[in-house]
């Protein structure tokens, strides 16, 4: 017996889940879509070219320090006479720094003066150094450098009462002609009581200008307070060295 | 990261001139030799010279082979100029070696003082207006003084020391910006000159410290690593 369709009965179905409708694509405006292959266009562009000048440049590169060795001479030394000869020029280059005698340490940039007894520091003073200063001649183009010398220098003298005789430029850097006569350009108060004159006219000296100390604001010479100059013109012999940085 | 980066490249620095060594068999005791005999034609005169060893990381300020100062190196490297795709071509440096000051920072940043003219001296003026410079250049305001703590010392073989305060930051970015520049410019019709760099990373005092040293001239002694 077949049974009709409608008869038959139908377990109730449970209810599925209503589907989510398809999103609805849109689209973006002709001319935004213009505007976007245009600029996606001149970023390929741009790219292009900034590759093709990186082509044509270049860039520095951080590499790790490295050296070569330095070819020998062709003089072939046995290891050991190498070492004795390289202890041999070590002892002579040891004597060649002060050993037990009174020097002077003068670092510029600090602007500190010490005074060393072999490796015992008798003395640290404040000081000034020059100014590293430059001055022209409006005359004749003529330049000054202020600067203090760097290297070893002696004491060459040391005099009680200094007494200075004002170079061109002294009077030059004021706005001033220099004087003809002599007497113009003696001054016998700025350097202090005591001066130890090294070479090339360099002077440690005493100043008027004590608040200065600690600057670098001197024509090269090295300004000590007086307590400090006394102590070094006191401690320091004539022939002294002075080492200068 | 600046310590790894430093390690790193004092092992490059040990393992080339080991290799280097070897080949030339060149002891350690010849090396010591080459560098004394070195320092000794330095510590003949009476100049202020330099010594740079890297390993120890330490550049010293000496004068007839006594040391007067020194700074800390936290940091050495070369830089050099390369294509953005290709290699560098830079002068080799060798160690030991004397390296020369051609031109440095302290030739070029002075102040200059250039009166336009000049009065006739007069005694009682100058009594009445006393100044510093009785026996003093100009007094500079507090801060005027300052010294860069980043400049290049120009050496006579080909390279500069760069002195900066933090390791050079040279990322890929950074340098294909940089090409792109270098490129626009040769693009031009320029020539811009990229000399190799030793760059030395220490602190701002210990640069403005060392600025007024590198004069012209100047000599600086370069220690190779014990072999």
């Amino acid at each position: 017996m077949i049974v009709p369709p409608e008869s038959q009965s139908i377990a109730p179905r449970p209810a599925s889940p209503a589907r989510p409708a398809p999103p609805r694509v849109r689209r973006l405006p002709d001319g935004l879509r213009a505007l976007g292959a245009g600029l996606a266009g001149a970023a390929v562009a741009s790219a292009a070219v900034a590759i093709g000048l990186a082509r044509l440049g270049g860039a520095y590169a951080h590499e790790p320090f490295a050296t070569d060795a330095v070819a020998l001479a062709a003089e072939d030394l046995a290891a050991t006479e190498a070492a004795e000869r390289a202890a041999k020029i070590e002892r002579r280059l040891a004597t060649l720094a002060p050993g037990n005698e009174v020097y002077i340490v003068v670092d510029s940039y600090a602007n500190r003066l010490r005074v060393y007894k072999g490796r015992e520091l008798l003395r640290e003073a404040v000081c000034s150094t020059g100014s590293g200063v430059r001055l022209l001649d409006p005359r004749n183009g003529k330049e000054w450098l202020f600067d203090t010398p760097q290297g070893e220098l002696k004491i060459l003298r040391k005099v009680k009462d200094p007494v200075w005789v004002k170079p061109d430029w002294a009077f030059i850097e004021e706005g001033y002609e220099p004087p003809k006569g002599m007497r113009d350009r003696v001054d016998d108060f700025s350097l202090g009581d005591y001066g130890l004159y090294m070479k090339d006219g360099y002077i440690i000296h005493g100043t008027i200008f004590k608040t200065l100390l600690g600057k670098r604001v001197t024509h090269g010479c090295i300004r000590l307070g007086d307590e400090d100059l006394e102590f070094a013109y006191k401690t320091v012999p004539v022939g002294a060295r002075v080492f200068l940085f | 990261m600046p310590t790894r980066r430093f390690r790193s490249a004092l092992a490059s620095f040990f393992s080339s001139l080991l290799v280097a060594t070897g080949a030339l068999a060149a002891g350690a005791d010849e090396v010591r030799l080459q560098l004394v005999e070195l320092e000794a034609g330095l510590a003949k005169k009476p100049d202020v010279y330099l010594v740079l060893d890297p390993v120890a990381g330490r550049l010293t300020v000496k004068a007839r082979g006594l040391e007067l100062s020194s700074v800390s190196v936290s940091e050495i490297a070369r830089l050099e100029f390369r294509p953005m795709f290709g290699e560098a071509v830079a002068p080799p440096l060798r160690a030991p070696a004397l390296w020369t000051v051609s031109q440095g920072p302290g030739d070029t940043d002075r102040e200059t003082i250039a009166p336009t003219t000049l009065r006739p001296y007069s005694e009682e003026e100058e009594r009445s207006e006393p100044s510093p410079g009785g026996a003093s250049a100009p007094v500079k305001k507090p801060g005027e003084d300052e010294r860069p703590s980043s400049y290049r010392v120009s050496l006579d073989n080909g390279w500069q020391l760069l002195f900066v305060n933090e390791s050079p930051r040279l990322g890929w970015f950074r340098r294909l910006g940089a090409a792109v520049r270098d490129g626009w410019q040769r693009l031009r019709g320029e020539q811009p000159a990229h000399p190799p760099l030793v760059a030395l990373v220490v602190a701002p005092d210990d640069a403005r410290r060392l600025h007024h040293l590198f004069r012209s001239g100047r000599a600086i002694l370069v220690v190779p690593p014990p072999a």
